[in-house]
């Protein structure tokens, strides 16, 4: 068992033993490394001035990701290439093209939110060489800038790739040196790593994993961070035991079979996107607006899950699928359905031994359906007011065979629509289907007020989805054709 | 002017930007402070209330712990002041209340704070906050400023009836009713304007350190301006000679008006330094940042308009209630004011009267933001003439036509004591019109309503003041390596001054920018100044540089010509030196501040400038946008401006400035709204419930300039700092209405227009 974490910062090892594990990498970098380049805007992943581009060993290869680094905890970075704003710049003092393009572009004024937007656009620049304009703002949805009016920054997006090969090979010759470095690092060994009253363990199989969680039932287990962060930053809350699910290989697994894709429980939003997107192209419009891209590289499917949120983006979107999950133990395996799994608000069915293993996804059938939607006050980096999602099948007659419908930000938990379901069951698509479905919405749900949303808006936009579902059907046209290039 | 190729008007990059692109800025956290402390606020969670600490000693003794104070602990100190006071209308003055450093006994807003930690780290510092035990006793509250001014209302301060703080006018009332009673038409609105949060990226923070061996404090703060804090300290709150306080402000990450004021935390800082012997540091976070720093804007507005049948304006009258949150903030109770005086705008109108009140309510002050009063003003008049053009059934155009003061009447005096001495507004709106391309609406229009859309087009034309009242003095120093060094008293908080100062010198100098150096923000080394507001930077500071500038060509050339063996008349400003005119003999920069003569003095220009006048940009904004009538969703589809600045130094930063300003206007007009509970709770604390723009939520700009030359200002600059905020909710909200009205008769709807907000008024208005 290792006691200390390592990883490049840069081209330099850290190894450091040290260290609390309620340490940001944000307040490391900045107090310790006197790395003040990386700026705290709001510590809670909302504004991504502290963006940093994490690298990532997959399969030998660095995968790198933009990071709210005020959220992500310092330890969690073992095994990682990281890369602040100073490190773009070449030795000979020459700026990276990116940060040519935001000169050029007249991209920056007070200059605070700049190294975020530098670093966002890194991961962009490094995903994709030329960014059509809707890839360039979803880049860029989980940064905010004050002065400039982001049309700068935009045309800096899409400049940035011009005139960069001296770049391009600097990086793929420090990524090369990066994956040889951490390559010496033993993948499977554990980290346990002690400060004062509290421990931080990263197992590297479920079988480690499965003794930690019958020693420490009182453990916080996570692995993104992008809402434990915030009981740290914002709540002040003190994790004695924390267990961090990010080296155990096994629970990254993604496993695209003839009829279910299956996700382990640490795949990210981001590493998800393609075989869900591939699976269910409807799931493509809600994935991008789930935070920022910062916290879609970091937040995890399996976290949504299980951190029994009311208002998770997924999990009304699963239980509409037919999701099934492995809960894991020492004692062996079970499997439930989603749906049976949120039992009341803030309680899963999950003893203290167990933890989620992965995800099962059913594809949808011929013939099958399947919408959701998000509605939030803004498009970009907001939490959902009610979130809806419909798996239907209709017959020959077009008469509506099976339906699943669930909803989130209607309950204490997401649940299903019974009523509404069997409202639709057996009976012709029409107008009078969908609103009898809509009408017996009131009898599944009685949603709270509260300020994101009331209850009677949380059901009169849940009820109207019926409608917006029914046109969709239809083939008639519901949702706003794509905007025109906004920054042309 | 002769353009240099450095100089004013050329498209210089950014000196500022190496820096601040590659994670080198020094912003107050950032600045290294050996053996520094933290400390941390504890806050008060109710809007108002009575209360006693019932447990100190825990939060004492707690590890890491080095001092917990309260206002016990500070009663050598002064709180702080509203620097503004606004006189009542019939001379007298009610009583203004400073803000304690620490409140005693009583706590009027949400954040109000009540005791201050120091200890080792931030989290042993927040720890203790939570430590800290008090007995709350609830008093009742209000938050809403229409409802503070009701008699049953709960008082915020006991000498304050009524809440009302202020009740001033402007104006001739007496003529103005008059012309009103006669007036063939009178068309009235009552509009909105609502607070807003300023949320520059970087929060406030400061650094206290006191040197006991020479008893002087060093504040670091990021501030708009270092030499009012030190006065501010020095006379109304810790009462010492100003040398005694040395004030730096190094990179500013935004400030937009609010970073201008005094804050308590300020000579906390310097206090507990003092006490504990060594720095402390105070950093805000996010929410404290929505909690303890001035709110802007936030007033409530009934505007009527006298016209006679051809559609003149014949009389305007204001009644202004401006909600000032529970403190008198340092300029607070004026900005209201100073809106009023612009509230005529480009118009020729005879009779005006203002009324203008203030009000406390139990909620975060209120100050100046981006704008302070003219973005308020603006909006309110041409909303109102929009609805006038409505009511006589003619266009926007041709009803402020009509109406403009045309260039033969300036200067033109208005019914406010204000005298603007050019603009041509008709041009302005012609050229943006023309560019906007207008004639093309309809037709655009009816693209859209095949699509489902309602499209909307308005616009706004605009008149600002900028850079009145103080002067600058600074200086322009040729250093022995041959570069430049200007000193000035302005503080750049993001809009480029080392660059733009640097152009100056380079126009009178012939130098490139990077020879130049702007030092700001430091009382030591900058004798005077007044900071950066009022987008006076450019148009005072610059005037002040290019004397200084000019000043220095001559002695540099006076200390050339017995090197040159020439009169100082045949020589000329070249290439980095002095040559005679016409011939190579030249001697550069760096060997004229070699020479023997040149002395430091002989090196050094002081100079200064005082403006007589403000400075009046202006221009037209237009909008061009399209609502989803199914959600409320509104896209802005196009947006042009055409402004006047007189003179641009550097377009880049010229238009930096008008692009950042307009998207804070859209983001006031579309999806900026503070919320506070009724009990006084703050509830869009965080950037996930306030809604400040992401780079999806705007487009792209036609931004041009239509320049004519400012008589008030040497070098003819007006400021442009602020017009982008003050163009921009009108255009916006004026397109927003047009929209609206063509479908469904809608002639208002107040800001932030929401989806939600505009759901309501199209189902409203199709029942």
């Amino acid at each position: 068992m290792r006691r200390s974490i390592r990883f490049l910062l840069g081209e330099e090892w850290r190894d450091l033993s040290d260290v609390d594990p309620l340490t940001t990498a944000l307040d490391w970098l900045r107090t310790v490394e006197r790395r003040t380049g990386t700026k705290e805007g709001c510590a809670e992943g909302d504004c991504g001035a502290c963006t940093i581009l994490v690298g990532r060993m997959q399969a030998g290869r660095l995968v790198y990701e933009p990071v709210d680094s005020c959220i992500r905890l310092l330890a969690t970075l073992d095994r990682c290439h990281v890369l602040t704003v100073e490190h773009l710049r070449r030795p000979d003092g020459r700026l990276h093209a990116i940060q040519r393009a935001l000169v050029e572009a007249h991209a920056t004024q007070c200059g605070f939110c700049t190294p975020g937007f530098v670093m966002s656009l890194a991961a962009l620049w490094l995903d994709d060489p030329s960014p059509d304009e809707a890839t360039i703002e979803r880049a860029l949805q989980g940064n905010l800038c004050r002065c400039t009016g982001y049309a700068p920054i935009v045309a800096a997006a899409r400049a940035m790739s011009e005139d960069d090969e001296a770049d391009r090979l600097r990086f793929a010759r420090m990524r090369r040196e990066a994956e040889d470095k951490l390559a010496t690092i033993d993948a499977s060994e554990p980290v346990t790593l002690r400060h004062g009253a509290r421990v931080f363990h990263a197992p590297t199989t479920l079988e480690q994993l499965d003794a930690l969680r019958l020693a420490h039932p009182e453990a916080t287990l996570f692995a993104g961070a992008t809402d434990v962060g915030l009981w740290i930053t914002k709540q002040m809350r003190d994790l004695p035991t924390l267990v961090w699910l990010g080296g155990v290989e096994a629970l990254r697994r993604i496993d695209e079979t003839a009829g279910a894709l299956e996700l382990g429980a640490t795949v990210s939003y981001r590493d998800a996107r393609a075989p869900l997107v591939a699976a269910f192209p409807d799931m493509a419009e809600l994935l991008d607006r789930i935070g920022g891209a910062q916290v879609r590289a970091m937040g995890t499917i399996g976290g949504n899950i299980a951190n029994g949120s009311p208002i998770g983006d997924m999990p009304p979107a699963l239980i509409a699928l037919d999701a099934t999950l492995v809960l894991r133990s020492q004692r062996g395996r079970r499997q439930m359905s989603l749906e049976d799994f949120f039992v009341a608000y803030g309680k899963q069915d999950r003893a203290g031994d167990e933890y989620v293993e992965s995800l099962r996804i059913p594809r949808i059938a011929e013939g099958e359906t399947f919408r959701a939607w998000k509605i939030s006050k803004r498009r970009d980096e907001d939490i959902s007011s009610v979130c809806g999602a419909f798996k239907l099948r209709r017959d020959a007659t077009g008469a509506v065979a099976a339906a699943r419908i669930a909803f989130g930000g209607m309950a204490a938990t997401p649940k299903r629509a019974r009523a509404s379901e069997a409202a639709l069951i057996g009976r012709p698509a029409t107008r009078e289907t969908f609103a009898a479905a809509a009408a017996a919405l009131a009898t599944d749900f009685a949603p709270i007020d509260d300020w994101r949303a009331s209850a009677a808006y949380r059901m009169r936009v849940a009820q109207n989805l019926f409608e917006r579902l029914r046109l969709d059907l239809a083939g008639a046209p519901t949702r706003l054709p794509a905007r025109e290039a906004a920054h042309g | 002017m002769r353009p240099m190729k450095f100089g004013i008007g050329q498209a210089v990059k950014r000196v500022e930007d190496a820096r601040l692109i590659t994670g080198h800025g020094q912003y107050t956290g950032d600045v290294e402070a050996p053996g520094v402390a933290t400390a941390s606020f504890l806050r008060s969670p109710h809007a108002h209330a009575r209360f006693a600490f019932v447990d100190l000693e825990t939060a004492r003794a707690m590890p890491g712990v080095l001092a917990v104070l309260t206002a016990a602990d500070v009663v050598g100190l002064g709180g702080v002041p509203c620097l503004a006071p606004m006189a009542n209308a019939d001379g007298t003055t009610t009583p203004l209340p400073d803000c304690p450093l620490l409140c005693a006994d009583e706590v009027r807003h949400v954040g109000d704070a009540v005791a201050m930690v120091i200890a080792e780290d931030e989290l042993a510092a927040r720890d203790a906050v939570e430590a800290i035990g008090v007995d709350w006793e609830p008093l009742d509250l209000v938050v809403d400023v229409p409802a503070a001014m009701k008699g049953e209302a709960a008082q915020v301060w006991p000498d304050v009836p009524g809440n009302l703080a202020f009740d001033s006018g402007i104006g001739k009332k007496e003529a103005t009713d008059a012309v009103f009673a006669a007036a063939p038409r009178v068309v009235a609105l009552r509009l909105v304007n609502n607070r807003l949060i300023a949320n520059y990226m970087e929060p406030r923070g400061a650094i206290g350190e006191y040197d006991a061996g020479e008893d002087r404090y060093t504040l670091t703060v990021s501030s708009q301006g270092v030499h009012g804090l030190q006065d501010t300290l020095a006379t109304k709150i810790m009462k010492l000679p100003a040398e005694k306080i040395r004030v730096v402000t190094k990179d500013v990450g935004g400030g937009f008006g609010v970073k201008t004021f005094m804050y308590r935390e300020y000579p906390l800082v310097l206090a507990a330094a003092k006490m504990l012997g060594r720095p402390v540091r105070w950093l805000s976070d996010r929410s404290e940042h929505f909690l303890a720093d001035a709110h802007g804007r936030d007033n409530v507005t009934v505007a009527e308009m006298a016209l006679d049948e051809k559609g003149r304006f014949l009389g305007l009258r204001i009644d202004l209630i401006g909600g000032l949150g529970a403190y008198p903030s340092q300029y607070g109770p004026y900005i209201h004011y100073l809106g009023a005086t612009m509230a005529t705008g480009p118009y020729d109108i005879g009779a005006f009267h203002a009324r203008v009140r203030g009000v406390y309510t139990h909620t975060t002050p209120v100050d100046a933001y981006r704008g302070a009063g003219r973005p308020e003003a603006a909006y309110v008049l041409e909303r109102l003439v929009d609805a006038c053009a409505r009511e006589m059934k003619t266009t926007p155009d041709a009803i402020r036509a009509l109406n403009f003061i045309k260039p033969a009447q300036m200067p033109y005096r208005t019914p406010t004591k204000r005298t603007y001495d050019v603009g041509e507004f008709e041009g302005a709106m012609r050229q943006a019109l023309a560019r906007a391309d207008a004639a093309g609406f309809s037709a655009r229009a009816a693209q859209a309503k095949a699509q489902g859309k309602l499209r909307g087009f308005g616009f706004a034309s605009y008149i600002e003041c900028t850079a009145w009242g103080e002067g600058e003095e600074g200086s322009l120093t040729l250093n022995e390596d041959g570069s430049f060094t200007v000193l000035v008293g302005t503080q750049s908080n993001g809009q480029g001054h080392e660059t733009a100062y640097a152009q100056v010198v380079a126009q009178y100098l012939d130098v490139p920018v990077d020879s130049v150096r702007v030092v700001q923000g430091d009382t030591d080394r900058v004798a005077t100044g007044n900071g950066t507001g009022g987008s006076r930077s450019i148009p005072v500071g610059s005037a002040m540089v290019a004397r200084a500038s000019d000043k220095l060509s001559i002695q540099l050339k006076e200390l050339a010509s017995d090197r040159l063996e020439a009169a100082v008349a045949d020589l000329e400003i070249a290439d980095g030196g002095v040559r005679i005119a016409g011939t190579d003999r030249a001697i550069s920069f760096a060997d004229i501040a070699r020479l023997p003569k040149a002395t430091p003095e002989a090196r050094r220009a002081v100079e200064s400038y005082t403006p007589p006048e403000a400075t009046y940009p202006n221009g037209t904004h237009v909008c061009e946008l399209e609502v989803d009538p199914e959600t409320g969703q509104v896209t802005i589809e196009r947006y042009t401006i055409c402004d006047d600045f007189g003179v641009t130094l550097n377009p880049l930063l010229l238009a930096g400035q008008v692009h950042g300003g307009v998207v804070q206007g859209v983001g006031q007009a579309l999806s900026e709204r503070t919320v506070y509970s009724e009990d006084g709770q703050l509830l869009s604390a965080s950037l996930m419930d306030y809604g400040v723009p992401r780079a999806a939520d705007v487009g792209s700009f036609h931004f041009e300039t239509r320049n004519v030359p400012s008589t008030t200002n040497p070098l003819g600059l007006k400021g442009a700092g602020e017009a982008g905020s003050i163009g921009s909710c009108p255009a916006v909200m004026n397109a927003l209405v047009d929209a609206l009205h063509r479908n469904y008769g809608i002639a208002h709807i107040d800001m932030p227009a929401t989806p939600l907000a505009i759901f309501k008024a199209i189902r409203a208005a199709a029942r």
